[in-house]
């Protein structure tokens, strides 16, 4: 039996691989399941939560190539401010390190800046004892700005200072947030002609606190958050879209299987059911087949998963596969239909086998092979019904899907960005092909209409 | 032809069955929604007092379940959606401003895929296994697999706002031109991008349908004996194979019709077509449950008759269907 099966198997695949397009869908689907096995290495930001990993919507990190000169990230922690300044200490205590200093604290941080200006700075300053702090850059061109001067006391230590946000269009900064605001608008570029030029070389970022006690720094960072990043760059958090995209895969694939099976199932037992037992109670299975057919699946769904909100990943599976049976349904009776009158049928039946064993031995094997055409075409459907469902923003915003990215990207003015609206369109687009291209294939080699004359 | 008389009574009283069922889905949906309708319609701001009492009037909110049952499918079949919490109209004549728009996307791109697809169909049976069929294969199967929507949302960055040789959004010109063939040409400049995304997707359906039934057909016994008695291939393929890809082509016109008008409502979204699906996705935004409904069912009942026009024309086409079936 077993023997049997790997033979007709071994024969069955030496049919497939002549499929030209049959084993191009296989190839294109092994990639896929290559992307989404190795995810957690080639993709290891999560694509929700690592928020601002670098500026917002930044460029990918090869669009130096071709003349970008956007930075990439410079943050610098308080271990290399610190490790070489004289009269710095670190403790390490059970409430977690910090560093002590004796008043007055003078930090100086050189930044080696070459490039256009940062969309977005972060200073943060932490101390457990009130003091005074300053913060101040002096630019390469000699001139200096304060940031911040403020009164720190305990209970309010943590300064965060942004610099925000380099816009798109317009290329301006915008300080927000800031005590005091700065005399020019532009740090890092001068404006000649009307154009803001920008300054190379070194800026001094310059931290003074002073007390009567000694200080303690709990945390000392400066970021300039870089506005190229990753393969893919950022979207509008400064999340990686290439992590995005990879885990994506895995959702893609998650939810077309789920689906695809769910809908194969119920199709194939309604189906072979409905055309087995025939006369009215077939007339009724097929007529609420069709009723069921003929509500358009796409508004159905967006109003049911607008009723039931936060939908997950299996509940919109579900639904999808719940709703995609119809046709299927349609193929397995009519199978079965064709089949019923035959006389290997009547046989069995004249010779007492039992109703659920003719279904099940011998009308099932002829509506298998077709159903794993209608399982690979439905995957797609499903992936791109709930690239839908994802776009219009229907789904969790946590579930980072394909169509929640080119969601995001429309939502946010992103849909200019190449690099984030392209690879979303063209994955979800190879994954359906390569689904439609191996049931294509299975179709034509199971599917005894289609098969060639000898 | 007393039979066929009786195969179209039969699928009318099906058909009505069926917009019944639709309904009632509809119905169940609205059963289903979060909250009370009436504190919800009591508390909206976008209604004024007079439309909410009309409203809680017309879908006897305030009745026991089974009389609003029987309300709303009075409502449903006179096309008596109630008012949209967005427009505040009525949700019939928002539908009915917006219908022309929308038809006009559907039906080009439905024609335009049925012609491509059929095209495209024959040239790939004529030579099976030739480079034109490999192509034909895998542009239509492609097809299958391309979200329309992305298409458009590609096409408008690349040739909107990139190259800037078509418009960004709607349907015309703000002010029109006055003239009618400038009138015309206005439209087809707006229609053309939507157009294309919806033509590129839906032509893969017809194209292989076009295409395997053909195969099919020329492998039958018929045209064995037609070649045989020294028709050519061309013959053979125009005046004899051809005829038997029509009755299947009429259920793919009424599937592609569904499909393209789903289609519409997420592509209308990316151009901003002043359509229904506009009103759609503009009705989800605002949970603007009334005109999501009378959209549902109104596409519901377009698709249903779609379906139930192709039965009647199937049968008339092709004279072996059964008409007992």
């Amino acid at each position: 039996m077993k023997h049997a099966m790997m033979e007709s198997l071994r024969d069955f695949w030496g049919v497939y691989r002549r499929k030209r397009v049959g084993m191009a869908g296989l190839a294109l689907l092994g990639v896929f399941i290559a992307l989404s096995v190795t995810a957690p290495i080639i993709a290891p930001h999560d694509p929700y939560y690592d928020q601002n990993l670098a500026g917002y919507f930044a460029q990918p990190e090869w669009l130096s190539l071709f003349g970008s000169n956007e930075p990439l990230n410079i943050f610098i922690d308080a271990a290399t401010i610190l490790g070489d300044t004289s009269g710095a200490t670190y403790h390490t205590s059970e409430n977690g390190s910090y560093y002590s200093m004796n008043p007055p604290v003078r930090i100086y941080v050189p930044v080696e800046y070459t490039y256009d200006p940062p969309s977005r700075i972060v200073i943060k300053v932490e101390i457990s004892s009130p003091a005074f702090v300053r913060i101040l850059v002096t630019r390469p061109d000699g001139a200096t700005f304060t940031f911040l001067e403020k009164q720190l006391t305990a209970s309010h230590s943590l300064v965060l200072l942004e610099a925000d946000t380099w816009s798109l269009k317009t290329r301006e900064t915008l300080f927000q947030g800031l005590t005091y605001p700065l005399a020019e608008r532009e740090l890092f570029c001068r404006w000649e002609n009307g154009t803001a030029v920008p300054i190379s070389g070194t800026y001094m970022f310059v931290i003074r606190i002073d007390s009567s006690n000694t200080v303690m720094i709990k945390a000392l960072d400066v970021r300039i958050y870089g506005g190229r990043f990753g393969l893919l760059g950022t979207d509008e958090r400064g999340r990686d879209i290439w992590s995005q995209l990879i885990k994506g895969t895995w959702l893609a694939l998650t939810i077309g299987i789920l689906a695809a099976f769910l809908g194969v199932f119920i199709g194939v037992s309604y189906g072979l059911v409905s055309g087995y037992i025939g006369g009215w109670v077939d007339e009724l299975m097929m007529r609420a087949n069709d009723i069921l057919l003929a509500i358009p699946t796409l508004p159905l769904l967006i109003v049911l998963i607008s009723v039931l909100r936060n939908a997950d990943v299996l509940v919109i599976s579900a639904l999808i596969g719940f709703l995609s049976w119809n046709s299927i349904a349609r193929i397995a009776r009519s199978v079965t239909l064709s089949l019923k009158e035959r006389t290997f049928i009547e046989a069995a039946r004249a010779i007492g086998v039992s109703d659920a064993r003719i279904m099940l031995r011998h009308i099932l094997p002829h509506i298998v092979p077709l159903a794993y055409a209608q399982f690979a075409l439905l995957v797609p459907s499903a992936v791109l019904t709930e690239a839908v469902l994802s776009l219009l923003a229907l789904t969790p915003p946590t579930l980072m899907t394909w169509g929640k990215m080119l969601s995001n990207a429309g939502a946010t003015g992103g849909t200019t960005m190449w690099w984030w609206t392209l690879p979303p369109g063209i994955f979800l687009t190879a994954l359906s092909l390569s689904f439609v291209f191996v049931g294509h294939a299975l179709d034509e080699i199971l599917n005894p209409r289609l098969r060639r004359r000898a | 032809m007393a039979s066929m008389r009786a195969y179209i009574a039969r699928k009318s009283a099906y058909l009505f069955l069926t917009l019944v069922a639709v309904a009632t889905v509809n119905f169940l949906i609205f059963v289903l929604m979060p909250g009370d309708p009436v504190a919800i319609l009591a508390q909206s701001t976008r209604l004024r007092p007079d439309q909410i009492e009309r409203l809680i009037e017309m879908y006897g909110l305030r009745k026991p379940l089974w009389e609003k049952y029987v309300l709303y499918l009075r409502n449903m079949f006179t096309f008596n959606f109630g008012y949209s919490y967005y427009t505040k109209n009525s949700v019939w004549n928002d539908i009915v401003g917006r219908l022309p728009e929308t038809l006009m996307l559907v039906g080009a791109a439905v024609f335009l895929s049925l012609v491509i697809g059929v095209a495209l169909g024959v040239l790939a049976a004529e030579k099976r296994g030739g480079s034109a069929d490999k192509v034909v294969l895998f542009f239509g199967l492609s097809g299958y697999a391309l979200p329309g929507w992305w298409i458009g949302l590609i096409l408008l960055t690349v040739f909107g706002y990139g190259l800037g040789l078509f418009p960004l959004r709607g349907s015309i010109t703000i002010p029109p031109p006055t003239d009618t063939v400038g009138l015309a040409l206005d439209r087809l400049w707006h229609m053309f991008l939507p157009v294309t995304a919806l033509t590129i997707t839906s032509f893969g359906g017809p194209a292989l349908v076009t295409r395997n039934q053909l195969l099919d057909v020329l492998t039958e016994d018929f045209i064995v004996v037609l070649r045989a008695k020294g028709l050519s291939r061309r013959e053979v393929m125009y005046k004899h194979a051809l005829k038997n890809v029509l009755p299947p082509l009429i259920t793919i016109t009424a599937i592609s019709f569904a499909f393209v008008l789903v289609g519409a409502i997420i592509t209308e979204g990316i151009f901003s077509w002043p359509g229904l699906g506009l009103y759609i996705v503009q009705a989800i935004g605002v949970s603007d449950y009334p005109a999501l409904q009378g959209v549902f069912f109104l596409v519901a009942t377009a698709v249903v008759l779609a379906n139930y026009i192709s039965d009647i024309l199937y049968a008339v086409v092709d004279p072996r269907i059964q008409l007992i079936g």
